[in-house]
């Protein structure tokens, strides 16, 4: 503890931290990229049911939702694409029918924002915790520069490591 | 003590003329126009009877027509089926539907409720009002007679905002209808038990129950500081908690009165939403208060440790308890809202990412973060900065929860203007917002960190990856809430935001957390070395890995449900090897029994302890949402009596009819099944219909929860010959989710319990 206390530390790099955000960032696009066959909840789980209970189209015991799959099932069988049935679903109902933005025009903003604010808080993270600091270090504590308050620290320090040990 | 005394008479006499005169301003103009027994009545025109604040219909109906009577003498404001004309003369409310000249006024009878709860509603703006003015004296004079007096002050406003809410109370226990809220929210045929929830199951009541619960915790606070030791910093504290306090006065006295009165009290309420009406009701609104509100007291800390430059380690020692205790609270809110929804709802799942479960989501999210974040700041001096800006977006986001749910902004952004409350809120958020931002922009030279982070591979490193990673997941949902607000400002289409969007963004960043959740407490401070790697996680990942090929070669192939069973048992194994470890050192140096040893090993440490069994009731949670998401098996039949059909190969589902039983306040209709297995069980999904005003029914599901898997049944509807449409799932691990929260609890209790340095004050 002593020797962690005095030491100068040493700074990751720029370039590991960097390695580090776009390995997570590339997980991250990875696993939320969508994927599967189309049926019927593979479809009805992108959608509200439109009788104006808000809830998932999958999920709603309603008349309109059971309608609804039926419905789905039906374009399904016409060999029609999740995206071609979606499109139809918009065209009747309008596009609050959807449960996640379109990912075109504005709607894609949704997508890339959250991803997009990920990675720059990442990097304001770095800059705040890394870069600023090495700017204008604060003095490394040193043997000579150690106070009665910073021996009563390490103490307290030494005291709660022992107690866990 | 009498010189404040005067002040406190002197500035009550002041506001008391403010307030009058201003009720009186805005009427002046037009009261010319006006028969003479509504002349001083102020809701003809504004939703509230004192005046002020947004206007009714008739207002809205008057203002646009350039405040000329004539032309809207014959339109029908209220839609009462009486004309804003044939209202005036009979002197009713022609913007108040409740008030027409069919209903007649009891005269000279006034709610002594409403009295008891205007008044001391009044009072208690002015108490805390005044508890500002000696808090902000006893700072520049330094004296610590004000804070006494400040002190006081806030006892006094506690005393006054309670007796407002027991005045509440008993107006729901004795169904006085005369207040509008009470009429709004509860009928004669209501339980009792429920009659107590609608005291938040509105909005009104709502925003009263948060300043009773911060004038609790102002109490609490003032309790444990008995033994006053800094003046100033506890003055700063009191002030920031008056502060919030005189916001929601401000709220409950000028923009929505709770105690807002009818002209004529019906003979019987339109009653609670019967979706409210369930046992789980009754506490999962008020833990969640007590979350959301005691988020304000580390929030008033961190202001005095900004203002008054006490940055060092021991204020987040203080705060750190503060925040635990409601991080409990929203904790167990969360969970018991989830357990509603499963049990209430009837869709089969207990969490709908609706903006309301966000906004109780967020402040838990940015909490949880700042635990991770301060345990460094606790070892290391770094991060300062970081625990003070969580601390700050931690309180930000209950009171942006508050907003988003009861300024209508969500609804649509033109509802924002119509509640009242969306600018007022604005101006709080952006204010306190505001000063906090400049509290830290002057102590940025204190809250510099003197340590470096030297590798991600170290307990630092991936604690601040967590706290990367919550942050995220707290963006990715705020984001989430507010874009159909943002899509409809921007396109002028609303773009909805469903389960699909926040799966899709969030769920690999949940993924992520649940492997640093593993690896951060284990791994070495400052540079984790290869070997140090191996010993810890070796038998994790192995074990980790060994689910993924089991869970493969049975059958199940989908890549995210077995990355997170993978995740979920690397991050149970390493927890439960931690225990190990440790009972075993006992076991050697002690000669302890293992059992022995558990036990004390986790009461000699509670704080390290409790957040592991924390973090082992997060995995056990995990797999159960896992299961219950990706592998949920539903069937929806239509049954004849006497018919019968298969479910899930091994059982029959047999349908013997439909069966009307009365309930206290509602009629039930009950759709008997009979479910044969290798066991036999009667089961009978149910639709409730609610006597009084609301004509809503509520689904009563039939559920059958074991620790392999629930079996839920839902009564759609029936038709003339008893044919039932019934929904059939098997939702599978769901109970572990509630296990694992039991866990959680657990863990955070046994935490909340470690022991305080000796000599350490809680403020």
């Amino acid at each position: 503890m002593t020797d962690e206390i005095d030491s100068i530390p040493v700074p990751m790099s720029r370039r590991k931290f960097l390695q580090s955000l776009t390995l997570f960032s590339a997980v991250s696009v990875f696993l939320s990229a969508e994927g599967g066959k189309t049926g019927v909840k593979s479809v009805a789980t992108q959608m509200f049911c439109p009788c104006g209970c808000r809830q998932i189209l999958a999920e709603c015991v309603c008349e309109t939702a059971v309608k609804l799959r039926e419905d789905i099932q039906k374009m399904i069988d016409q060999k029609m694409s999740r995206e071609e049935i979606l499109q139809e679903m918009v065209r009747q109902y309008g596009p609050t029918v959807l449960a996640a933005p379109q990912k075109k025009g504005f709607g894609l903003v949704a997508y890339i924002l959250p991803l997009a604010a990920f990675l720059l808080s990442g990097s304001a993270l770095f800059y705040f915790l890394r870069f600023r600091s090495s700017v204008s270090p604060a003095p490394a504590p040193s043997e000579l520069s150690l106070t009665e308050a910073d021996n009563n620290l390490r103490k307290e320090i030494e005291k709660e490591v022992l107690k866990e040990l | 003590m009498m010189r404040f005394n005067k002040w406190f008479i002197l500035l009550s006499g002041l506001l008391i003329g403010l307030w009058i005169s201003r009720a009186s301003f805005g009427r002046l103009e037009y009261a010319r126009e006006l028969p003479e027994s509504l002349k001083d009545r102020c809701n003809v025109c504004h939703i509230s009877p004192t005046g002020g604040g947004p206007l009714n219909r008739f207002g809205e109906q008057f203002a646009m027509n350039d405040h000329s009577f004539p032309a809207i003498a014959n339109a029908d404001a209220d839609g009462d089926g009486f004309t804003n004309n044939e209202e005036l003369k009979s002197g009713t409310l022609p913007g108040d539907p409740q008030s027409h000249p069919g209903s007649k006024k009891i005269a000279g009878k006034i709610s002594t409720n409403a009295q008891i709860g205007n008044n001391a509603l009044l009072l208690g703006f002015l108490a805390v009002i005044f508890m500002l003015f000696t808090s902000a004296l006893g700072i520049f004079l330094k004296d610590g007679r004000f804070l006494e007096s400040a002190r006081r002050s806030l006892l006094t406003s506690t005393l006054l905002v309670s007796i407002a809410t027991l005045a509440m109370v008993r107006a729901f226990l004795t169904h006085d209808f005369q207040i509008q809220y009470v009429a709004q929210h509860s009928n004669r045929a209501m339980a009792k038990l429920y009659l107590l929830s609608g005291l938040w199951g509105g909005q009104e009541g709502s925003l009263l129950f948060w300043l009773f619960i911060l004038s609790i915790y102002s109490i609490a606070l003032i309790w444990f500081n008995r033994q006053e030791r800094d003046p100033i910093f506890s003055s700063i504290v009191y002030g920031t908690l008056g502060i919030i306090q005189v916001f929601f006065y401000f709220l409950l006295v000028f923009i929505t009165p709770p105690f807002r009165l009818l002209s004529a009290a019906p003979p019987d309420g339109a009653g609670l939403n019967p979706l409210l009406q369930n046992p789980a009701m009754l506490l999962h609104p008020p833990n969640l208060y007590l979350g959301y509100v005691g988020f304000s007291v580390p929030f008033a800390f961190a202001v005095a440790s900004l203002a008054t430059g006490k940055l060092d380690a021991g204020w987040l020692r203080k705060a750190r308890l503060w925040v635990l205790i409601p991080w409990i609270f929203q904790t167990v809110g969360i969970i018991l809202g989830g357990a509603w929804a499963y049990v209430e709802l009837g869709w089969g799942g207990y969490w709908g990412w609706d903006p309301v479960e966000n906004a109780s989501f967020m402040p838990w999210l940015t909490a949880t973060a700042f635990f991770h974040s301060q345990m460094i700041s606790e070892r290391k001096e770094m991060l300062k900065m970081w625990n003070v800006v969580l601390i700050g977006l931690t309180f930000w986001l209950s009171v942006l929860g508050t907003f988003i749910t009861r300024s209508g902004l969500i609804s649509s952004v033109h509802a924002f203007a119509n509640t009242g409350l969306g600018a007022p809120f604005l101006f709080f958020l952006g204010l306190t917002a505001a000063i906090y931002a400049l509290l830290i922009y002057y102590r940025y030279p204190l809250l510099q960190s003197r340590e470096k982070i030297e590798t991600v591979v170290s307990r630092e490193g991936t604690f601040l990856l967590n706290n990367w990673v919550l942050l995220g997941i707290t963006f990715a949902v705020l984001w989430g809430t507010l874009y159909p607000m943002i899509s409809e400002w921007v396109t002028s289409k609303r773009g909805d935001v469903g389960a699909p969007f926040y799966n899709q963004v969030t769920v690999p960043l949940f993924l992520i957390l649940l492997l640093l959740t593993g690896i951060g407490p284990q791994i070495s401070w400052k540079k984790a070395t290869v070997e140090n790697l191996r010993r810890l996680f070796l038998y994790p990942l192995l074990f980790g890995l060994g689910t993924v090929g089991g869970l493969f070669i049975f059958g199940i192939h989908e890549f995210l449900p077995l990355l997170s069973y993978g995740l979920s048992v690397f991050l149970l194994v390493t927890m439960v090897e931690e225990f190990y470890r440790g009972t075993m050192v006992r076991k050697r140096v002690k000669g302890e029994h293992p059992v022995q040893g558990l036990f004390t090993l986790i009461q000699k440490n509670r704080r390290r302890y409790g957040g592991f069994i924390v973090h082992i009731g997060i995995a056990l949670m995990a797999i159960g949402i896992t299961a219950s998401s990706a592998f949920k098996v539903e069937k929806e039949m239509v049954l004849a009596p006497g018919q019968s059909t298969s479910f899930l190969k091994s059982y029959t589902l047999a349908y013997q009819g439909l069966k009307e039983v009365p309930g206290p306040g509602y009629q039930e209709v009950r759709a008997l099944i009979q479910m044969k297995g290798s066991r036999e069980f009667l089961v009978h999904p149910a639709k409730r219909f609610y006597e009084g005003g609301r004509e809503e029914s509520s689904s009563e599901t039939a559920i059958l929860s074991t620790l392999t898997g629930d079996f839920y049944f839902i009564l759609a509807g029936w038709d003339e010959n008893e044919n039932a449409s019934v929904k059939a799932i098997f939702n599978p691990l769901v109970s572990w989710i509630w296990v694992g929260g039991i866990v959680v609890l657990l863990g955070s209790l046994i935490a909340l319990t470690a022991r305080t340095r000796k000599g350490e004050e809680l403020l």
